[in-house]
């Protein structure tokens, strides 16, 4: 943790609003970003990161500050979006909540001309969550697999499939 | 190929897009209005804040032990306190810093320690406040895994724990065995596991061994012995956080070769 996250909570916990105001200043855009990178739309990424930052704030309280914030935080996400997901194979959310093959938007979405993005996004599910995850969230395999619930020679099969996929899927595009 | 497409995947959340700015308008509304974070209730003993009232003064020795068991502070109102641990030079420094509720200059302020491994807090040292409530100590050297508790008015801070690194050393015995040891005074390690890791292709750590550090025949050294048939492994010892604490934190050994 950084002295000044150190800072931040205490007076959070002092009740300081502007304490408050200025961590979630600081980790809001992240959180978003972490969000975004698991679920490739704005909209649902709103959803996960306020989910995620209301949880973390509601919890503060019991945060242990010996510990840095930011993997708290990227860790409360990453489960709320794993629910998602296990909400997803129950049925419980449309079928393209985590759909990777997702439309941009808007012109504030990724640059539906990025090969890198169009490629990631056309990986199977399970692939996709692997290498976001694995690139785009910092997380080791061994992690994943732990989050995933999945033998770490599953997670390490699939990023590495994902990762021959998406070779393939960008060469193809280059001839 | 593989990792040029790597190094573009890593480099790619630099071009995320940001949050709608109406959005975080409205979340951040929703994080104002959520009640205040409490703290989890810590306990500590009435004859412990007496007996430390009562040895006062900077630096006061054993006679000011002061036991922690019972009783409970509240958030709201209690001072604060960070630690800085930097380097200068070969040594490490800590640096103790805080605030008090109150922004008066010249109170005092007191600065219990705690030596990890034992229950009982004593008085380090104290301070005065200056302008707006704020407090530091002189840098000292950082060698202890040592908790500080900053107390101001009968009312205490949440502590700064700081850890002093264990060290976990690869102490080859032949060719394809090793010893895993660690010196620590402050816990014993008996049955506390290690694990000996190898790197693989993609440059990740994985466990291939794991064995229970047992008391070596030096007061404080434990040690554990793993083997490698395999040639050529790339490999590490590893303590995790779960066997290092609380004194310590987590910790590798240099890199090594099995032959």
């Amino acid at each position: 943790m950084t002295f000044d996250d150190a800072a931040l909570i205490a007076g959070a916990r002092q009740g300081s609003a502007e304490a408050v105001d200025a961590l979630y200043r600081r980790y809001w855009p992240i959180a978003w970003q972490w969000a975004y990178a698991l679920t490739g739309h704005r909209q649902r990424a709103d959803d996960l990161a306020q989910d995620a930052v209301l949880s973390a704030f509601a919890s503060l309280g019991r945060f242990d500050v010996e510990r840095p914030f930011r993997p708290w935080l990227k860790r409360i996400l990453l489960n709320r979006s794993i629910d998602e997901l296990r909400r997803l194979r129950r049925g419980e959310l449309p079928v393209d909540w985590f759909d990777d093959r997702l439309r941009p938007n808007g012109e504030e979405e990724l640059r539906a001309s990025d090969e890198l993005v169009a490629a990631v996004r056309a990986l199977p599910p399970a692939r996709r969550i692997v290498i976001v995850l694995h690139y785009w969230l910092d997380l080791p395999v061994d992690e994943i697999a732990a989050l995933l619930s999945v033998p770490y020679g599953t997670a390490a099969s699939r990023l590495s499939r994902g990762l021959a996929e998406l070779r393939l899927c960008l060469e193809n595009e280059r001839v | 190929m593989s990792s040029d497409l790597e190094r573009r995947l890593k480099e790619f959340p630099a071009e995320f897009p940001r949050p709608a700015e109406r959005v975080t308008e409205r979340v951040a509304d929703q994080v104002r209005k959520l009640p205040p974070p409490r703290r989890p209730r810590r306990r500590w003993s009435t004859v412990a804040l007496v007996a430390a009232t009562l040895a006062g003064g900077t630096f006061v020795g054993l006679a000011s032990i002061a036991t922690a068991t019972d009783s409970s502070t509240s958030a709201v109102g209690d001072p604060v306190i960070s630690a800085r641990v930097y380097k200068d030079g070969p040594s490490t420094y800590v640096e103790l810093t805080g605030r008090i509720p109150s922004s008066d200059a010249g109170e005092r302020v007191q600065i219990l320690e705690r030596t990890c491994g034992t229950r009982e807090f004593r008085i380090a040292s104290d301070t005065q406040t200056v302008a707006g409530g704020f407090w530091s100590l002189a840098p000292v050297f950082f060698y202890d895994s040592v908790t500080y508790v900053a107390r101001w008015n009968g009312r205490l801070s949440d502590e700064a724990v700081l850890r002093a690194p264990i060290y976990l050393l690869p102490f080859p015995l032949g060719k394809k065995k090793w010893r895993l040891q660690v010196n620590t005074r402050y816990q014993t390690m008996t049955g506390r596991p290690v694990i000996l890791q190898r790197r693989t292709a993609s440059g990740d750590w994985v466990q291939i061994r794991r064995a229970k550090l047992r008391p070596l025949a030096t007061f404080g050294m434990y040690g554990a012995v793993v083997s490698v048939k395999q040639r050529g492994l790339t490999l590490r010892g590893f303590l995790p956080q779960s066997s290092a604490r609380p004194c310590h934190d987590a910790e590798v050994t240099m890199v090594f070769r099995s032959q």
